[in-house]
């Protein structure tokens, strides 16, 4: 079996990204008072952002911006007609464990201190979890690049990509359809609404200016736009109509060419991983899972809910790219033809314990480097991965068995311990093994010992089981203040309770305030992002001249406009 | 590489001026730029690196957490919610 030579390997040299969609939470200073819009807190944010660092509007169809240290803020739409969503942070593109955690912690810290000083009349602050108090997922994405796979698998994904695009050209003209028909809306709505006007009550035009043009319009908010709830819904199942054709396509390319060997292979890895990276959630008074995440997890591929799918692997990104991007910048298809793509990790929790996010991250690029060079390659599947993810998400004891294709039953304390195996063996076998990998593999090692002696111990660096204890010490309290503890626990403030215990420095792995504060400035070096930040840097004046994306910096206006490529 | 360009589209720096700029130089007096932004960052950053000390014990701060988790906790719930799950 080959296997590659690991002194020829260079480890944490892929390039990883996080994505962490925060909850918004608004309490009015006047209790009847109601709530802001959440697109406008949003613009409020970015407005005390750019107070901070520099920021250039995102070339891209989400509303976000670029900061001067290459990553990016955005406005997750969740409702267009009702202005509500999640703002979204991406760290910049980095190189290995300790760098995500900086980058990441420096979002964190930018978004809790700016939130704190921004005038709303209210108390404003951000969530990093996964779950809402109703039980709707967001939160967490990882992003690893990793060789789509042997010479076959490239030659037929690049096929494959060229038989897509009939499918992608169905796709925009129904999104052309789309959009002229929402044009027209607005033109006939108008002619109705001018008609009807002299003929209504004052209460009657309000309620049929906003069954024509939504909410924001009768609300006259200044960052509404003029589209109902209806339409909304409309235009959006409309637009996934059109899609399907596509997403089917991209589904079957993908399972059958991309990643295969690295999926099947992470697995088993990903299923436990939450043994010490769930964030912890209280689901109902008496279900306290692991996970904030993994418990609703019911496909392994997916496109993250285009069909409500949750699913451990998402791919969304490539269709994105092929059906909106490529209208902004042509590379975003071309680059899909690229030897390396992002495998994109939907699975993971938003996690408050630096230790917990530090390894979160670092096991899962040693465990890439270690099955890329050959050192794990027979770790036995896991029979039934969805059904295992939710068993082992409920399993607070850490006793349950998972079977494995090899007739075995194992914990996912034993499933954890064959990855940490793979890896050793993989790090002691390289000439130079860095600092770093031995960090990871010294911590992981220590924290899956005292999981299976002392668990409680790890109170203040594995987050599910910090929780855990505070609602145990919560002697008394009912649903509700359980629940509490549930959400508060990550709330970005210095009341947030995460933010409390930090207080009494239970985090011994968190990044010095002068590290985090560093990040918020700089980009990682030697990655796109260090590029990217310099061009910022460089030419930032205002959102007309400069706009940045992933691949560029985008520098003049409309026709005149050149990228300056930053990959 | 050179990037046509018929007049400077923002303000830039005088060497890179003129009907035509180059990227690699671009690139040099950016690197020079971050160099010392970084620099200074760096300073600012030791003003603020004097972490704050140690203000609470463990069990000062669960009983902070656990006492406050009883204060309008139905209220704090209603005010976490999403409209519809993102992703």
């Amino acid at each position: 079996m080959f296997r590659a030579a690991a002194n020829e390997v260079a480890i944490f040299e892929r390039l990883v990204g996080l994505e962490t969609e925060y909850a918004i939470r608004f309490r009015p200073h006047d209790r009847d008072a109601d709530s802001p819009n959440q697109f406008r807190l949003f613009h409020e944010l970015i407005d005390a952002v750019k107070q901070r660092v520099i920021a250039v509007k995102a070339r891209h169809l989400k509303d976000g911006v670029f900061i001067g240290n290459g990553g990016a803020i955005w406005f997750e739409h969740a409702s267009i007609s009702t202005r509500t969503g999640l703002i979204e942070a991406s760290t910049p593109e980095c190189r290995g464990p300790r760098q995500v955690l900086q980058y990441q912690r420096a979002f964190d810290h930018l978004l809790r201190t700016v939130t704190a000083t921004i005038d709303t009349e209210g108390q404003f602050a951000l969530i990093k979890n996964d779950r809402d108090s109703l039980g709707n997922i967001y939160g967490a994405q990882e992003n690893y690049e990793v060789s789509i796979g042997g010479p076959w698998a490239r030659a037929c994904w690049r096929i494959g990509l060229v038989f897509l695009w009939p499918l992608v050209v169905f796709h925009w003209l129904v999104a052309v359809v789309t959009l002229v028909g929402a044009l027209i809306h607005l033109i006939v709505a108008g002619c109705i609404y001018i008609c009807l006007r002299p003929f209504l009550a004052k209460v009657s035009r309000d309620r049929v200016f906003e069954l024509l043009f939504g909410q924001d319009i009768v609300d006259d908010s200044e960052f509404g736009i003029p589209v109902p709830p209806w339409l909304d819904w409309l235009a959006i199942n409309l637009e996934r109509v059109g899609a399907t054709p596509l997403v089917a396509a991209v589904y079957v390319l993908i399972r059958l060419t991309m990643f295969r060997r690295v999926r099947r292979e992470l697995l088993p890895f990903l299923v436990t991983r939450q043994l010490f990276a769930g964030s912890g959630l209280l689901a109902t008074e008496d279900d306290f899972q692991l996970s904030d995440k993994s418990g609703a997890a019911n496909c392994v591929v997916g496109f993250g809910l285009f069909a409500n799918e949750h699913p451990v692997f998402t791919f969304g990104h490539f269709y994105k790219a092929l059906s909106f991007l490529v209208w902004l910048d042509w590379r975003e298809a071309f680059d899909l033809f690229g030897p390396k793509q992002r495998l994109q990790i939907a699975l993971g929790d938003s996690n408050m314990s630096a230790e917990a996010e530090y390894l979160r991250v670092g096991t899962t690029l040693l465990v890439l480097d270690a099955i890329e060079t050959g050192y794990i390659r027979e770790i036995p599947q896991v029979s039934k991965p969805i059904r295992a993810l939710r068993a082992t998400c409920h399993d607070a004891t850490l006793t349950d068995k998972i079977l494995q294709s090899d007739g075995r039953e194992r914990t996912a304390i034993e499933i954890q311990r064959l990855y940490l195996q793979g890896c050793q063996a993989f790090v002691a076998d390289l000439t130079e093994p860095s600092e770093e990998a031995i960090e990871v593999l010294s911590c992981w090692e220590d924290v899956l010992n005292t999981l299976e002696d002392s668990p409680d111990q790890l109170f203040g660096r594995v987050d599910w089981i910090t929780k855990r204890t505070l609602m145990r010490n919560a002697v008394g309290a009912d649903w509700p203040a359980l629940k509490k503890i549930d959400l508060k626990y990550h709330e970005l403030s210095d009341e947030g309770y995460y933010a409390t215990l930090q207080q009494a420095r239970v985090d011994e792995l968190a990044p010095r305030l002068s590290d985090v504060e560093f990040a918020i400035r700089n980009p990682p070096g030697g990655t796109p992002a260090a590029a990217r930040s310099r061009f910022l840097r460089e030419f930032s004046v205002d959102d007309e001249t400069v706009q940045a994306s992933w691949q560029a910096v985008w520098i003049g206006r409309l026709f005149r406009r050149r990228a300056l490529r930053v990959r | 590489m050179r990037i046509g360009c018929p007049k400077p589209l923002v303000p830039i720096p005088l060497h890179v001026t003129g009907s035509q700029f180059d990227i690699q130089g671009v690139k040099q007096m950016a690197t020079a730029n971050r160099n010392q932004t970084e620099l200074l960052d760096i300073d600012a950053a030791e003003d603020a690196s004097v972490d704050a000390p140690q203000s609470l014990t463990v069990p000062q701060a669960v009983q902070r957490i656990v006492g406050d988790s009883k204060i309008e906790s139905q209220r704090y719930s209603e005010e976490v919610v999403v409209p519809r799950g993102g992703e």
